[in-house]
């Protein structure tokens, strides 16, 4: 009963945040509320051998189940055209919104992003969050600003200038 | 850069709401209990694996011949009778028995599968001699050898010695070998009269009993002694044995053929020092006694032995046992059944080699069941090594099975 009253006061304390990071992971509301479910049912399933932080073990799994939910959709899907092709700048209405933007980077480019500026992790934690060297964050995070900016040229402000 | 963008990001995921799942911590504890069962369940599946594989990888490599499907051949449990044509080619590998059919075919039986052939052999004799001699005769027409890759027997051939007088007459033994088909005559001993009994010696000769002096009209009344020769079948060079019938490895101690068809409470036997045990029936199998022939020694002590027993008897009728011979203490005897059933024929010649060595447990299986072995043979008929390889891989697929279902449950 203990662990029950545990599980649920933790889940009280830190489901919202939980929620705003599987959000941005996803670029999905209901995917993200699937998200944090499935996280918090493996936390639940493992929670007594989840000796630290319950949130760190939580956030990890989303990490990686998001990764490996992309991984079985992406057959299903139909592939975009023109799929890193700016709107065109004439047309003010479409032009896409950071939430759009964001929905077209890979899942692992959008985690990155998250991660480093979102949860405020160092590259060496967002490595260690993800389970990939140091390099591979940087590189990564290089390649979503980069596509950042080309989906959406009007986010430079927001996202730093052309390198 | 990154304080906007941190901001902008911190905006949108606020549009994101949340509302707790109650059923959350109770779905994360039954996928536990999943988790453990599938697991239990891989453990279980492991161990009987490994523990099968093991049991195979210890178990007795059987307790003789009979036991297993060997290279040697077994004694088959059960001796069928001929349905196919008569075998010439005479290559048919070594028998396990060999008997003469009431019609006084001789018959083969394959070592190796259990197949009764009837055979045609060189100068066997005619069913009309077979018949004229049934009277004296105390043996087979047929001597298979110990292991069965020979048999022997009289060329024993009819003649009108006088007008109205037909007399069967012995002018050589035969041997044939079974790997080959091919077949050598073989000299008789002295006393050239027709053999009462043949068989083999474990030296690899012939023995034979015969009379002891020549006589042409023999008869229950004016029966001659009868003495033992060995021919050595390759030189043909023969001497007279001390004992008669069919004498033990050790040559301390001999089962003679029986001279009539009276049944006997107990068997006897000759040495050398002319004590001559008996070697007592069991009274609860043979309360009115049995006619008991010798057809080999299995081993120093051991002998088969054919016995006709009469109605009333625990297995009435022809059957083979293997019984203690009477110069081994009492403590040791042991009396067993080793076939219960055997054909029709004129006596019974066994290739005694691949008699199993006894080891003293009930259970142990002195015949091979044929009809069985030709069924499609089980997993535990394949090789040892194939079938750990084929256990340590459905293990694998095993757990894969069971991780993929616990990563599809959970």
């Amino acid at each position: 009963m203990t662990d029950r009253s545990g599980f649920d006061g933790f889940v009280h304390a830190r489901g919202s945040a939980l929620a705003r990071t599987a959000y941005l992971l996803t670029g999905d509301h209901h995917l993200a509320e699937d998200l944090v479910q499935a996280a918090l049912v493996q936390a639940a399933k493992h929670w007594e051998r989840i000796h630290t932080s319950p949130e760190a073990y939580v956030r990890r799994a989303m990490y990686h189940q998001n990764i490996s939910w992309w991984r079985r959709r992406k057959l299903a899907e139909s592939p975009l055209e023109s799929y890193d092709a700016p709107v065109p700048a004439a047309d003010p209405t479409l032009r896409l919104t950071l939430e759009q933007a964001l929905r077209r980077l890979t899942p692992r480019q959008r985690t990155v992003l998250v991660l480093r500026y979102f949860e405020d992790l160092t590259e060496v934690q967002t490595a260690a969050a993800l389970g990939i060297s140091g390099g591979a964050v940087k590189s990564m995070t290089r390649q979503a600003l980069q596509r950042l900016r080309v989906l959406a040229p009007e986010l430079a402000d927001l996202v730093g200038a052309d390198a | 850069m990154s304080t906007d963008l941190r901001e902008e990001l911190d905006a949108l995921a606020r549009t994101q709401s949340f509302s707790p799942d109650p059923s959350v911590w109770d779905r994360g504890r039954r996928a536990r209990r999943r988790t453990r069962v599938a697991a239990g369940a891989a453990a279980v599946a492991v161990v009987a694996v490994v523990a099968g594989a093991g049991a195979l990888a210890v178990r007795p490599s059987g307790i003789g011949p009979a036991g297993d499907v060997v290279r040697e051949g077994a004694i088959p449990s059960r001796i069928t009778e001929p349905d196919g044509p008569v075998v010439t080619d005479l290559a048919i590998g070594p028998a396990s028995v060999a008997y003469v059919a009431p019609d006084g075919s001789p018959v083969l039986v394959d070592a190796t599968t259990g197949e009764a052939h009837a055979v045609e052999l060189p100068d066997f004799p005619t069913p009309e001699v077979i018949d004229r001699d049934a009277e004296l005769r105390r043996g087979p027409w047929l001597a298979l050898s110990p292991d069965g890759r020979r048999v022997a027997y009289p060329t024993t051939q009819d003649f009108e010695r006088e007008p109205g007088q037909v007399v069967n007459q012995t002018a050589w033994y035969r041997v044939v070998d079974l790997a080959s088909g091919e077949s050598d005559l073989v000299d008789l001993p002295p006393y050239r009269s027709t053999p009462l009994a043949m068989s083999w010696t474990t030296d690899g000769e012939i023995a034979v009993d015969v009379f002891g002096r020549p006589t042409s009209r023999p008869s229950a009344t004016n029966l001659p002694p009868t003495i033992s020769w060995t021919i050595d079948p390759v030189t043909g060079d023969s001497s007279s044995a001390p004992l008669t019938g069919l004498t033990a490895p050790g040559k301390g101690i001999s089962a003679p053929f029986p001279t009539d068809d009276t049944p006997v409470r107990a068997v006897p036997f000759e040495t050398a020092t002319d004590t001559d045990p008996d070697r007592a029936l069991p009274d609860d199998l043979y309360p009115d006694g049995a006619v008991v022939t010798p057809v080999g020694w299995a081993d120093d002590s051991l002998l088969v032995v054919e016995v006709d027993a009469p109605v009333g008897s625990y297995v009435e009728g022809a059957h083979l046992a293997l019984m203690t011979s009477p110069d081994r203490p009492e403590s040791e005897w042991t009396y067993r059944i080793l076939l219960r059933e055997l054909p029709d024929s004129l006596g019974v010649s066994l290739a005694v080699d691949l008699v199993p060595d006894l080891d003293g447990t009930s259970s142990q299986e002195l015949t091979h069941d044929f009809d069985t072995a030709d069924e499609p043979p089980a997993p535990f008929g394949i090789e040892l090594s194939l079938f750990i390889g084929l256990a340590v891989a459905a293990a694998i697929a095993v757990l894969l099975a069971l991780r993929w279902l616990w990563r599809r449950l959970s």
